[in-house]
């Protein structure tokens, strides 16, 4: 077993791997940008080291710079976490020349994986079903427009080094494709550093369903059901929920097993999730693989009680997997609510600032997983996923009224998040009754439909009058005032007249 | 006291009094005693009202002297004013209807592009520029009809909260 693992991600992902070591009684150490010391992993590893400046180029992303930490503290393995270098087989390349464990899988199945036009194709010869579409570079519209009218319009536009919901766009017709492909390249090679775009058969009124799988050194490979991510916007996943409502017994066991047969094909070692697309008719695709833990993967811990980073850290330790397919079973159902830095009454557009206070839901079947804290500065340099409400019941009814229930204790002061959209779509009878496509939240969600009720707007009106009320008293403080907290008092005093 | 309160630009008169352990709150033409109490460093009021029991969030909004309250929704902003700062208001806003309004970063980030031209007549809600904030790309916009008379930013610029980036005047009569 490893005697030190260091974490090479930050915020809340990095936390909750360094609570899993600290359970295994494995030293955890981090690396930090400098606008990260605040940030709530450097405060719970055991070892934290600064890397460099704030943008991600100039230290998360920086490989030299990682394993130049994990080397000169001793570190026997590296724990990516999701997103920075957790896909790059250069990363996981470097680690084995350095020998350090790289948790995850080898470098040869990431590149494979990683690349979905090489993905695709070693699918392809695997027998997993896969979307129409042209499988190789697009590079002209001259060359696009036949490609796409041989396949159907509409349809889609993926970088081919792309994920997460960069760098795709959805083409309706071949006046508009163009563009769309201009637009597309140059952003994926911003993004990705590679402008390989492909095109591909877009299936309306999809669903986004994914299967984990956890493989071994010694050629096992199960899975462990699947996670229904539809509810998206703009492809960025915002609620997940395992199991999915579309799917029974019988297709669970297809879709596992088609997942599996993928793994297999690439000798998968690690926790990976393979991402089928699926149509009204439960014909499904398959997507891409992320080679990776997964920002959701806390539904799939909930829902079959397996610590999914202590079995990533068990299965590169060299050990079997201590289970069999036939041990595992789906208990319950749980669901994730992405609490974003993102103001949903405004286009969800990005909101900077200090948590000045924060109240967390707790009580039965409810898991926080988050990075922040009252008193934390949220960088604007990186994603504004500031945490997960992650819900457990019984029966998906019962998660229902639990997740509403603990939005409603859920509070945060300082900046605007999305919660008042997860209370929004916890009210829609589509999303109630397991009725929703990927579509769901583009077609549906406007800014309007968080209109408060008139004993709302009561309750609200009230509450600020009395606020006001009693700071009417209190003076704005101006430039060149004095500042000091006694003679704040002071003058607030003097200006009451007591 | 008196005090006019501003939501969704519906107005609704409010009178509040000091009690024992709270205050005696006139709205909609009915009066409530309302306990309350500040909890979690401010995060929360909590009020009963009637025996029942609400938990509203409420903050000041920054840069402005507005309130932010929530209960079991989305945040709902509040004007919260005096009969003098009523009729002060209104006087500006009677000024500003006729004045330019000013495109502002609401974030830090990146300008990726400029949508419109000096010049150039635009609509409520069109796009004015795209601006990068937490590697997500926002389209901004203002909320009237007019004419772009200045644009201050380009392609490419860092942009502090509250920077300007275009100036709209309004449509001429």
């Amino acid at each position: 077993m490893f005697k030190k693992v260091l974490v090479a991600n930050r915020g809340e992902i990095a936390v909750r791997v360094i609570r899993t070591l600290d359970e295994l009684g494995i030293r955890s150490a981090t690396v930090f940008s400098e606008a990260d010391r605040r940030s709530l992993h450097v405060a719970r590893a055991d070892e934290a080291y600064c890397i460099g400046p704030g943008p991600s180029p100039e230290s998360y992303l920086r490989i030299d710079k990682v394993i130049d930490a994990a080397k000169s503290c001793g570190a026997d393995g590296i724990h990516p976490g999701y997103g920075f270098l957790a896909e790059n087989a250069d990363f996981a390349r470097a680690c084995i020349k350095s020998n350090i464990k790289f948790i995850g899988p080898s470098p040869e199945a990431m590149e494979v994986m990683g690349n979905k036009v090489a993905a695709r194709k070693r699918m392809i010869e695997g027998g997993v079903p896969c979307i129409p579409g042209t499988g190789e570079s697009v590079e002209s519209a001259a060359e696009a427009i036949p490609q796409a009218e041989q396949i159907g319009f509409p349809v889609i536009l993926k970088a081919a080094a792309g994920g997460g919901g960069k760098g795709m766009r959805i083409v309706h017709d071949a006046a508009s494709l163009e563009e769309a492909l201009e637009r597309t390249r140059s952003e994926a090679a911003k993004a990705f550093g590679d402008s390989t775009v492909f095109l591909e058969k877009y299936i309306s009124g999809p669903r986004h369903i994914e299967v984990q799988i956890m493989g071994d050194s010694h050629g096992n490979v199960i899975h462990l059901g699947e996670r229904e991510c539809s509810v998206q916007r703009r492809f960025q996943k915002l609620i997940e929920e395992s199991p999915s409502p579309a799917v029974n017994e019988e297709l669970r066991k297809r879709l596992g097993q088609t997942a599996v047969d993928a793994c297999k094909a690439v000798n998968y070692e690690g926790a990976g999730t393979v991402e089928f697309v699926m149509g009204p008719d439960q014909e499904f695709y398959f997507l891409e693989m992320n080679t990776r833990l997964q920002v959701e993967h806390p539904i799939t811990e909930l829902v079959t009680g397996i610590d999914l980073v202590r079995e990533q850290v068990r299965v590169a330790a060299g050990l079997p997997l201590d289970r069999k397919q036939e041990d595992i079973s789906i208990r319950g159902h749980a669901m994730e609510f992405r609490v974003n830095a993102e103001d949903p009454a405004q286009g969800f557009l990005p909101s900077a600032g200090t948590i000045t206070a924060v109240h967390m839901p707790q009580g039965p079947g409810v898991r926080n997983d988050v990075g922040f804290y009252a008193g934390y500065e949220v960088p604007t340099i990186y994603d504004p996923l500031l945490g997960k409400l992650i819900i457990w019941a019984e029966t998906r009814d019962l998660c229902l009224s639990r997740s509403q229930r603990a939005i409603r204790e859920y509070g945060i002061k300082g900046l605007r998040h999305n919660l008042p959209f997860h209370a929004w779509t916890l009210e829609q009878k589509e999303f109630r009754k397991g009725n929703y496509d990927t579509h769901f939240i583009d077609d549906r969600f406007s800014p309007d439909l968080l209109k408060a009720d008139s004993r709302q707007e009561d309750l609200a009106r009230i509450a600020a009058t009395i606020r006001a009320y009693l700071d009417r008293d209190r003076i704005v403080i101006e430039e060149g005032m004095p500042r000091g907290p006694w003679k704040w008092v002071a003058r607030q005093e003097g200006v009451r007249g007591r | 006291m008196l005090y006019y309160t501003t939501l969704n630009d519906e107005k609704k008169e409010i009178i509040i009094e000091d009690r024992d352990s709270g205050f005696r709150i006139k709205l909609n033409d009915e009066w409530h005693d309302v306990d309350c109490e500040s909890l979690a460093d401010g995060l929360y009021l909590s009020l009963l009202i009637g025996g029942n029991s609400y938990t509203v969030e409420t903050r000041r909004k920054r840069n402005s002297g507005d309130w932010l309250a929530r209960f079991e929704g989305d945040y709902l902003e509040v004007a919260v004013r005096t009969e003098l700062e009523e009729r002060a208001a209104e006087q500006q806003e009677e000024e500003e209807s006729k004045g330019p309004v000013l495109l502002q970063s609401p974030m830090p980030g990146v300008v990726i592009k400029i949508s419109v031209e000096v010049g150039e007549t635009i609509k409520a809600g069109q796009t004015i520029a795209v601006v990068e904030a937490m590697k997500m790309q926002n389209e901004l916009s203002v909320e009237r009809d007019g004419v772009v008379s200045g644009i201050h930013v380009s392609a490419g610029d860092g942009l502090e909260t509250r920077a300007l980036i275009a100036t709209i005047d309004p449509l001429p009569e």
